[in-house]
């Protein structure tokens, strides 16, 4: 028929043949992850419910990564709960320090096509990279989907992206997202889900698709997901995630489609007035920066940190900038050492973090001072989201970022030539 | 019309984000009173000291953007804050607030610009409506399921009441 993959995999979880948009449908979770920062106020919430048992202890995912290693004295007690609720509910699936959410949940396998995923955190619509419907929700939420295994759902529009041509040289995934951000704007997708294809999708990389998707509520999207294809069934494959709810939509039926051709995209920058104040890289070169990152959920993956040691490599970043790296897996962490990327990061004069979210959530780890300037590859740039309320961020992709590390200030990615 | 209910109004812009409503660095006090002291510290740093129980935020788009972070809705009902207008809600805040007990109601951009901030408007329970100069805005009633929620008080509390339910049937 004409279901959107939205539509299709929200009627399978709520064991009707099709749903519309405005249907409220109870739907059945498969995987439901909780972090440290709101492990307290979900065991707290559930245990105010009279279920003794959480639903299915093999769907739920505990992680620890927001306030890694400790930030305060209220962290360590944050893990013991964790831990202890681990042990009374039996679940198996708890990593301490091991990664960020959003790339641990694709690594371990946890999140296969068709799945429905709900996660305390925003940037949940990630795992819609791997045609799963995935979306952030709060304590209160998650502690009764813990108890019942269900939520729920509005049945959201879909907006649909249909992606053409190929990116040029200098242009990466993180400025197709940028792009999207200037045309829907930080709101154009609120309540909805984002859907995208296109004849360009099968040379984006899964990590390309869970940047963009982990963006995806930047834009106020419920979800943002890709259908999946021979590179989500790889990735499944090698991470051993399930494939068994997989659907498909034919022809679906979008309440608007926006055409891009990669190949008009250009290297983007988030200003520092807000994620959807989007221009050109070439508007804002030469302003002076003092921390560049690259990491987080969005862009800390491998594929990223090669680009990024490929312009760092026998170079050396400027006395005033602080450029930080911070893998967003230790299975990534590991690669970059085993592959020696992580001594081209040293010698270019770079920190190298553990895996964690604090920079991006100005809590530890690179917290800005009031009159600093930083380029960051994350997700975020409200006013005080990295530090002082007065701070200015720039979001960029990663090859942007550490051509800007370079010479000290903004930079386009060709600065080579 | 029924009873109505003097009420002031706390109004504010576009794109108030969950970090604006209580930033990062009180999220870990235990003490969900003292945390509301740091409420809307950013945009309108007399808000905590100064809002009352049955006070209304009256916003523009998107409010609530940004974070999961539940605390946002909750500092706003611990001081007192059950219902918000706005022309739109960001999604997981606007889940957050009915899951909580707050009403979040949307408006219409031409209802925003009749409110002015720190006036006071009446509210009719019974009605559903706010009268504010001289205009009487009629506020959507929620769907059946979602007021089920509102009417328990919060998810947990209907959550709860289910489970009850369907112990009794057993």
């Amino acid at each position: 028929m004409s279901q959107t993959l939205t539509e299709k995999i929200l009627a399978r979880a709520s064991g009707q043949e099709s749903v519309s948009p405005g249907d409220i449908v109870d739907v059945s979770v498969n995987t439901a992850f909780i972090h440290d920062v709101f492990i307290s106020g979900v065991v707290e919430e559930f245990s105010k419910l009279p279920h003794k048992q959480v639903w299915n202890p093999n769907s739920i995912v505990l992680i620890a990564d927001h306030e890694v290693p400790a930030v305060s004295e209220w962290a360590g007690e944050c893990y013991k709960t964790m831990l202890r609720f681990a042990k009374t509910q039996n679940i198996k699936r708890i990593h301490i320090a091991e990664g960020v959410c959003h790339q641990l949940i694709p690594e371990k396998g946890y999140v296969g096509p068709g799945m429905v995923l709900v996660g305390t955190d925003s940037h949940t619509t990630t795992h819609g990279a791997l045609g799963a419907f995935s979306t952030g929700i709060g304590t209160t939420e998650m502690a009764a989907v813990l108890a019942t295994g269900k939520i729920w759902l509005k049945v959201p529009e879909t907006i649909h992206f249909e992606l053409s041509g190929s990116l040029s040289k200098g242009v990466y995934a993180k400025d197709i997202v940028l792009s999207m951000l200037q045309i829907l704007g930080a709101e154009g997708a609120t309540y909805k889900a984002i859907e995208i294809t296109g004849s360009a999708v099968k040379n984006l990389t899964m990590a390309d698709r869970l940047t963009i998707c982990n963006m995806g509520v930047e834009m106020g999207a419920k979800n943002a997901l890709f259908a999946p294809d021979d590179h989500t069934m790889a990735y499944i494959k090698s991470s051993g995630g399930d494939a068994s709810n997989l659907v498909n939509a034919e022809s679906p039926r979008y309440e608007r489609t926006i055409q891009m051709n990669l190949s008009e995209i250009k290297p983007m920058l988030a200003f520092p007035k807000g994620v959807d104040d989007v221009h050109p890289v070439e508007e804002a070169i030469g302003t002076e920066i003092h921390e560049a990152f690259i990491g987080s959920c969005t862009n800390g993956r491998y594929e990223d940190f090669v680009v990024a040691a490929n312009i760092l490599r026998g170079k050396k970043v400027p006395g005033h900038v602080r450029l930080i790296i911070t893998p967003a897996s230790m299975h990534i962490y590991k690669r970059l050492i085993e592959d020696g990327l992580a001594v081209d990061f040293i010698n270019s004069g770079a920190m190298i973090t553990n895996p964690g979210c604090g920079l991006c959530y100005g809590k530890h780890g690179g917290v800005l001072s009031e009159t600093d300037v930083a380029i960051a590859s994350n997700n975020r740039n409200f006013p005080g989201r990295l530090g002082h309320k007065n701070s200015q961020v720039y979001l960029a992709s990663p090859a942007t970022v550490a051509w800007s590390a370079v010479y000290g200030k903004i930079a386009a990615p060709d600065s080579a030539h | 019309m029924g009873e109505t209910i003097q009420t002031k109004v706390w109004k504010f812009t576009d794109d108030i984000d969950t970090d604006q409503i209580i930033a990062t660095q009180y999220l870990v006090n235990p003490d969900i009173n003292d945390m509301a002291q740091y409420a809307m510290e950013i945009p309108k740093p007399e808000f905590a000291s100064s809002v009352q129980t049955g006070d209304i935020i009256v916003a523009r788009n998107n409010f609530g953007c940004g974070s999961s972070r539940e605390q946002a809705p909750l500092v706003l009902k611990t001081l007192g804050v059950n219902m918000i207008l706005a022309v739109s809600f960001a999604r997981i805040f606007y889940r957050n607030c009915i899951n909580l007990g707050i009403r979040p109601y949307e408006i219409k951009r031409s209802q925003y610009d009749l409110f002015n901030d720190q006036s006071t408007v009446t509210f009719d329970p019974k009605m559903n409506c706010i009268g504010v100069k001289n205009e009487t805005i009629r506020l959507n009633p929620f769907p059946p399921f979602v007021e089920s929620i509102l009417a328990a008080g919060g998810l947990i509390a209907h959550v709860t009441q289910q489970f009850n339910a369907n112990q009794e049937k057993k």
